[in-house]
């Protein structure tokens, strides 16, 4: 059964900082695995959900 | 198929006897309620009891999960890599499982187990387990299947349904999993037809007993936004204590949260039950927070069983009628009520 709770890992490739003020960042994420990639599929209205091991 | 008829003592035996095969979880007398609890030692069933406190949900949706293991330890080359945490999926019986939590897990299943998403514990533990129900000669006061689709004796749902005839039980085989069940109990005699009368007759007059409230039927007819804006929602939310008792308690709530624990350099990912009742529940992570009131939150419990889960699948409320929010809730909010209020709402 394919489990949808797996996460897929991903390195930080790039962080830029938009506005200083308001700590606001863009993060540029790269695949550790490129099948992933391709597994990573989204429709109009879904979000992603992001965690670090430990922190949630 | 065939009924078998079981002296109690026997039947009690019998359930000795499977222990090998299954995890049993029954009825267990627990101070002055019934909690159902793996039969084992001291743990022995207790089947002269309404119902539980707490729904059996917890044995196919436990109330906290380990998902996922990980280390933090940098010299690891698995370091911060989730892996799946091994699941028992043996084979597991509840034995007394009354029928309106057994259709309550029809309910949830359309959320867990569907063409767009499957759950992968919720199914497994759910394929893994039997459902042998026992038909309630006592219904609670508070009790109203009949109202949402199902019965003091309804099948659907069940594997095997128990009949209490007394001095024995009359049971019933309903799909192949409860024949395995059964076959595998080895005792008991074929019911002959007097006994499979008798409980054919206590049961349709114990139904007809109940009375069918409250009533559900124009709540799929009616605009979402008329009831969500209907006026009385700040008075059925006046004394909600936000205590989350009901969505607890309820065998078809199933929100959840995710959560990470760690302790020292190991780490788990972890689902808990959480509930529309909190403000946390939907607390975004820019602080914005679309149901930060008590009555937002009231009205989001109701709509989402008698309304939105009506309109989604189209097969009936979110409720299984089982009464225990009613019974525990320490405000004495009624569902009954709010449904009634809800199906008769007539928008100006």
């Amino acid at each position: 059964l394919k489990n949808p709770y797996m996460p897929y890992p991903v390195r930080i490739d790039k962080i830029t900082t938009e506005t200083e003020d308001r700590n606001l960042k863009t993060f540029r994420f790269v695949f550790l695995h490129p099948e992933d990639e391709e597994q990573f599929a989204y429709t109009p209205g879904q979000f992603a959900e992001l965690s670090i091991a430990g922190k949630g | 198929m065939a009924e078998k008829i079981f002296g109690k003592d026997e039947w009690a035996k019998a359930l000795e006897g499977l222990k090998d095969v299954y995890t049993l979880f029954v009825p267990v007398k627990d101070g002055d309620f019934h909690t159902f609890m793996p039969m084992n030692g001291d743990k022995v069933p207790d089947f002269e009891y309404q119902n539980t406190r707490l729904s059996p949900k917890a044995v196919i949706y436990p109330r906290s999960e380990r998902l996922f293991e990980y280390t933090l330890n940098a010299a690891d080359p698995e370091a911060n890599i989730l892996k799946e945490s091994e699941k028992d999926y043996s084979p597991r019986a509840i034995v007394g499982i009354r029928p309106c939590d057994a259709h309550a897990f029809q309910i949830v299943r359309r959320n867990f187990d569907n063409p767009e998403y499957r759950d992968p514990w919720w199914v497994q533990h759910f394929e893994s387990t039997t459902l042998v129900g026992l038909g309630c000669n006592d219904p609670c006061g508070t009790c109203f299947c009949t109202a949402v689709g199902g019965g003091p004796f309804h099948e659907q749902g069940l594997d095997a349904l128990v009949y209490d005839l007394g001095d024995r039980f009359l049971v019933k085989g309903l799909t192949d999993k409860g024949e395995a069940f059964l076959a595998r109990m080895g005792e008991g005699e074929p019911a002959d037809l007097a006994a499979v009368k008798e409980a054919e007759t206590r049961a349709a007059s114990i139904t007809n007993q109940m009375t069918a409230s409250p009533s559900t039927e124009k709540l799929k007819g009616m605009k979402i936004n008329d009831l969500f804006n209907a006026p009385f929602w700040d008075e059925v939310a006046f004394g909600c204590l936000n205590c989350g008792t009901c969505t607890y308690l309820c065998p078809t709530c199933w929100c959840f949260d995710i959560q990470d624990e760690v302790l020292g350099k190991e780490g788990d990912r972890i689902r808990n039950w959480d509930s529309c009742m909190f403000p946390l529940f939907t607390l975004h992570g820019s602080g914005h927070n679309p149901r930060d009131k008590k009555t937002q939150r009231v009205r989001q419990r109701f709509m989402h069983k008698l309304k939105y889960y009506v309109d989604k699948y189209g097969d009936g409320v979110q409720c299984s009628g089982c009464g225990r929010c009613v019974r525990y809730c320490p405000v004495n909010i009624d569902i009954r009520t709010v449904c009634e209020r809800m199906n008769n709402y007539q928008s100006v």
